[in-house]
């Protein structure tokens, strides 16, 4: 097994660029939460190795000035202990804190996370949610964006091609953004999220995104509740309605799955957390 | 009694710091080389036939040194609970096998030079199959037209225990219920392993972290058909066992690898192997009808339960008897009768797991009362009180008497300090958070007098030249504590500091005999044994100065580590003494005990519990948590506690969220920790611990067991809580958040009707 360890992007693309020209069987690696519990599983695999982690360009996490860039190497630790993360994308900041246990935290990053493309991946809801696009490079330099969407509609990273790679998460700044991320797995921590919800929605109405996870490949919009919170009517009614929209969106996404039952209901206890959320954050002003 | 410088305090265990500063050699942390690596091949179907077995490729690669198939088995089938010849349990186990019951049945094994490549020449093997329908609802098979899928064998194994009259009183309230516990996965951090190799003199030497090093060399001699004193096996660290390592595992397989090329075998299971391939708790479905008066006497139990031995005997039989024993032991009742019946299904099979049987049947008797409770209108706490035991009653099914038994002040003093009466009667809300409170009493036993298996044990005690003692015995310690609390009750005796005796573990060529580290028995049975040598060889020594000194032996006395002469006032070391005592009297200062128990008094526990259940997600917090124990005594308090705390985690997952659970070709879904959930320290309440101790004769310094007991009252103290803070009926664990989400909405809807 042959491993690569380029310290810089430069060198990424020289190691890339003769990856492909031999061509052989290559893995990258991150963190290794995923990749190396994959590979120990299949000892068939046995790929080479090209380590990012030692790249440094791909641990920044830097504002523009119309959006912020994570870099795809950044961990979760880093993502929900800054301070700009906290401020502007809390729902991120949050979906990072909930990941795993410390251990995966200081070693699991956000590249790999939407690399590996699992339903239950944590940040993609709250990418999602936030309008983030991924920025693709390839051995050349060039580079092109992708949805998070995109990249987890064909997991196993088979949306990108063997010379690229996911160089950065971009978030745009949006004045006045409130964003939240609720999950519900089998214990408090450590746990695969069975459910959840990332919801982004600015002072004003306009503007709601909301996306559930662990409905499907990728993150599900969830329009109907959206129109329901955008009336900004906290009424109980209103309430009611949200909570409805919600356990309906969940059957239209997972008609006649075994966890139906048990999802239609919970997304009715996370729709609540996220309402009392964005009641208390809106109406503080 | 004089004041006891050693026993009942927190002496620091003895391998502490080995173990906090991660120095201990595990097994799986010696280094590799030395030995040939072995990867299992596990049965990726739950019933068949192997067709084929293609190992060309895997012989072809470097490093491959042989490769084991269904036609490596010796032929001959084990029963991994046996030791003795009278047990009648069915020997039905094949070492490799072409009819593969279960999903992670064991169908052969490579040898390589290393691991890696054991593994990928394992995955390598290609395998054909005739693949049949599994069976894997056990009420299913329990029925008597369901065709026993295991040539030749039964499909049901029944057991009766009943006493007392069968009639029912006309008024009599009666609550009639279907309780249903899950399989579980032990969870010890030691996935297991074992490691053989054939040493000078044809002896086959099999190293294992195992809780039975005797019962190993039984199966191991009888399944080869090796003479016992060739079969030489030595207990190694343990890294958890909760009964997982009770029964014989992999070992068979280990050493049929070693005698069949010579060479050093190592084998190691993974996470996904150790659930798949070794035992679980079993499952139960028992059918419980509870009869009382109005005033809340209890009349009558009758019990019917079904318990799931997956695809091969093991100990089940002896779980499901164990349940049953169980019954006549908690409350006075003046009729009962229990029949519980094993059978078998195309999963991973059961075995022993910490409690024997006693969290399943708890779960059953216990949940039930609450619900009886309910209908009698009555506080579960003050319905218990009028139906436990007292002390010194008898047990009215036979078994043995339950000596001390001080469960009803467990459950007084409990009260009192959980402010059960107050917090009880607090309304559980009618929002989306339910706060409830629950409790659910217990007991279990000391060892296996009365049992058909025999108990008793052996030692050997000797001074050493400098003072030091050696106990040499046949112990395992399986990180509870066992070899800490033996030192102390020796220390204690023979007066000197607990760092200066070492106590020995398994090793069947050099230790005497001893059943094992099982049925709750080290403290009460070995700890006995231990306290009666150490007064044995006290005495001898003692005599063996007084003859070396020339003086009377009542003048002598043990104190710190010297012989002191009452009348002279001379100290003189220990060390000193067995040197001269060497050389003047050409003997040993040492002692021989055989020893067997003539009591097997009963254990006792209450534990309450408060839960907050979310009624939108259906998620569960336990929020505070008090857990009382009748111990006779804690020899160690700091140990003992911690055998608590370990006991509610393993208890709050068996509530809330750890199943084995099937797909319908009988494929596990939870075969790794990722789905499989254990409880973590974020979902652990804090747990208050209260002991009784009143002292248990019998026992060493009146002490008795705490490691089993500990853990069995959790799961219903749980979903009795919740049950009262939802008004629902749940019976089937555990409470899944997908369980009570289903509860709550069959409620909603008998209620809207
Ligand atoms: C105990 C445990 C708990 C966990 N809990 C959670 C949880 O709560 N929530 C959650 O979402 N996940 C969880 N995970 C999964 C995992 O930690 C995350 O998905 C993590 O983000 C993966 O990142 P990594 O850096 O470790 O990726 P790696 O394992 O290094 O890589 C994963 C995949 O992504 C590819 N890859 C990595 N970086 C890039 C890149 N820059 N460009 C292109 N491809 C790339 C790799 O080739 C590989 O295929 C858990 C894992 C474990 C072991």
């Amino acid at each position: 097994m042959r491993v690569d360890t380029p310290s810089n992007v430069s060198e990424l693309r020289d190691v890339l660029r003769s990856a492909v020209a031999v061509p052989r069987k290559c893995s990258l690696l991150a963190g290794g939460t995923d990749l190396l519990v994959h590979l120990r599983a299949s000892p068939d695999l046995s790929p080479d190795l090209i380590d990012l982690s030692g790249v440094k360009e791909l641990k920044n996490i830097e504002i523009h000035r119309d959006h912020m860039e994570i870099g795809a190497c950044a961990t979760f630790s880093q993502i929900e202990g800054h301070p700009l993360v906290q401020e502007r994308f809390s729902a991120l900041a949050r979906a990072a804190s909930l990941v795993g246990s410390p251990q995966i935290r200081n070693l699991g990053t956000i590249g790999g996370n939407l690399a590996n493309a699992s339903p239950a991946a944590d940040s993609l809801p709250p990418l999602c949610a936030l309008e983030a696009s991924l920025l693709i490079e390839n051995a050349e330099g060039a580079q092109s964006t992708l949805s998070p969407a995109q990249v987890a509609s064909a997991p196993g990273k088979d949306s990108l091609h063997a010379d690229q790679y996911i160089r950065a998460v971009l978030l745009p700044l949006r004045e006045n953004l409130l964003s939240f991320f609720v999950k519900t797995g089998s214990r408090k921590a450590v746990a695969i999220s069975k459910l959840s919800l990332a919801l982004a929605l600015s002072f004003e109405p306009g503007h709601v995104r909301l996306f559930a996870g662990s409905l499907g490949t990728s993150p599900i919009r969830m329009e109907a509740a959206e129109a329901v919170l955008d009336r900004r009517d906290w009424t109980e009614a209103n309430h009611t309605a949200f909570l409805d929209a919600l356990s309906g969106a969940v059957e239209r996404a997972i008609p006649g799955r075994a966890s139906l039952p048990f999802k239609r209901l919970a997304v009715r206890g996370l729709g609540d957390d996220l309402w009392t959320a964005a009641k208390e954050a809106i109406s503080r002003g | 009694m004089a004041e006891l410088k050693y026993v009942g305090r927190d002496v620091q265990r003895n391998d502490i710091v080995e173990k906090a500063s991660g120095r201990i050699k595990y097994m799986g942390d010696r280094m590799q080389g030395g030995a040939a690596h072995a990867r299992l091949i596990l049965s990726p179907i739950a019933r068949g036939r192997v067709v084929s077995f293609d190992a060309s490729e895997a012989e072809r690669m470097p490093g491959v040194l042989r490769v084991f198939s269904p036609k490596d088995d010796p032929g001959k089938r084990f029963n991994s609970a046996l030791f003795l010849p009278d047990q009648t349990d069915l020997q039905d186990h094949p070492v490799f096998t072409d009819k593969p019951l279960f999903v992670g049945d064991i169908l052969g094994a490579v040898l390589a030079k290393d691991e890696e490549t054991a593994r990928a020449a394992a995955a390598a093997v290609k395998i054909g199959f005739e693949e049949e329908a599994p069976l894997l609802d056990m009420e299913q098979a329990a029925l008597p037209q369901t065709p026993s899928f295991r040539e030749g064998m039964p499909q049901v194994v029944e057991g009766k225990i009943a006493y007392g009259e069968e009639s029912l009183p006309g008024d009599a309230i009666i609550l009639e219920s279907v309780v249903r516990t899950q399989k579980i996965h032990h969870g010890a951090m030691e996935n297991h392993i074992c490691e053989a190799r054939m040493e000078y003199g044809g002896v086959l030497l099999v190293e294992t972290p195992c809780q039975m090093a005797f019962t190993v060399r039984y199966v191991l001699a009888d399944l080869f058909g090796i003479p016992f004193n060739k079969v030489r096996v030595v207990k190694t660290p343990v890294g958890g066992a909760f009964g997982g390592k009770q029964e014989v595992g992999i070992e068979p397989h280990c050493a049929l690898m070693a005698l069949k090329t010579g060479l050093p075998v190592r084998l190691a299971l993974d996470r996904t192997q150790t659930i798949l391939a070794t035992r679980t708790r079993a499952a139960s479905v028992g059918r419980i009808l509870i009869a009382a008066d109005r005033e809340g006497n209890l009349l009558r139990r009758e019990m019917d339960v079904i318990v799931d031995a997956g695809a091969y005997a093991t100990g089940t039989q002896r779980v499901m008897m164990a349940m049953g024993k169980k019954t006549s032991r908690l409350y006075r009742i003046p009729s009962q009768s229990f029949r519980g019946r094993t059978v078998f299904t195309n999963t991973t099979p059961a075995g022993a797991c910490r409690g024997y049987g006693s969290p399943q049947i708890h779960a059953i008797t216990e949940i039930a009362m609450d619900l009886l409770a309910r209908k009698l209108l009555l506080d579960p706490a003050e319905f218990r009180l009028k139906n436990l035991v007292h002390p010194w009653d008898t047990d009215p099914a036979g078994g043995p008497a339950l000596g001390n038994a001080r469960i009803r002040d467990c459950l007084v003093r409990g009260m009192e300090v959980f402010r059960w009466n107050e917090r009880r009667v607090i309304p559980s809300g009618t929002g989306r958070f339910r706060r409830g409170v629950g409790l659910a009493c217990c007991t279990h036993g000391n060892g296996y007098f009365g049992s058909p298996y025999p108990d008793f044990m052996s030692m050997a005690m000797r001074f050493c030249e400098d003072g030091t003692v050696l106990v040499n015995a046949g112990l395992q310690e399986l990180g509870n504590g066992t070899l800490t609390t033996i030192g102390q009750i020796v220390a204690e005796v023979l007066d000197l500091p607990p760092e200066r005796v070492e106590v020995s573990e398994s090793d069947t060529s050099t230790t005497p005999f001893d059943v094992g580290c099982v049925a709750s028995r080290v403290t009460y049975v070995c700890g006995s044994c231990a306290l009666e040598l150490a007064e044995k060889l006290k005495s001898r020594f003692l005599g063996q100065c007084a003859r070396v000194l020339a003086v009377d032996a009542h003048r002598l006395s043990l104190k710190n580590g010297n012989v002191v002469d009452s009348e002279e006032g001379g100290r003189r070391s220990y060390g000193g003494m067995v040197c001269r005592i060497a050389k003047e009297l050409r003997e040993e200062a040492g002692e021989y005990l055989h020893y067997k128990p003539e009591a097997n008094p009963a254990s006792y526990g209450v534990h309450f519990a408060e839960t907050l259940t979310d009624t939108l997600t259906g998620t569960v917090e336990v929020t505070d948590y008090l857990a009382v124990h009748d111990v006779g005594r804690a020899i160690n308090p700091r140990l003992l506690r911690g055998q608590i705390y370990g006991g509610v985690q393993m208890g709050v997952g068996m509530a809330l969220s750890e199943e084995l659970v099937y797909d319908s070709k009988g494929r596990p879904k939870s075969a790794s920790l990722s789905r499989y959930t254990m409880i973590n320290a974020p979902s652990m309440p804090k747990v208050g611990v209260l002991l009784v101790e009143e002292g248990e004769p019998g026992g060493p310094f009146g002490g008795k067991s705490i490691g089993e007991i500990c853990t069995v009252p959790v799961a219903p103290a749980i979903a009795n809580a919740v049950n009262a803070s939802l008004g629902t009926m749940m019976t089937e664990l555990p409470f899944t958040p997908e369980r009570i989400l289903a509860a709550l909405s069959a409620r909603r809807e008998t209620n809207a009707r």
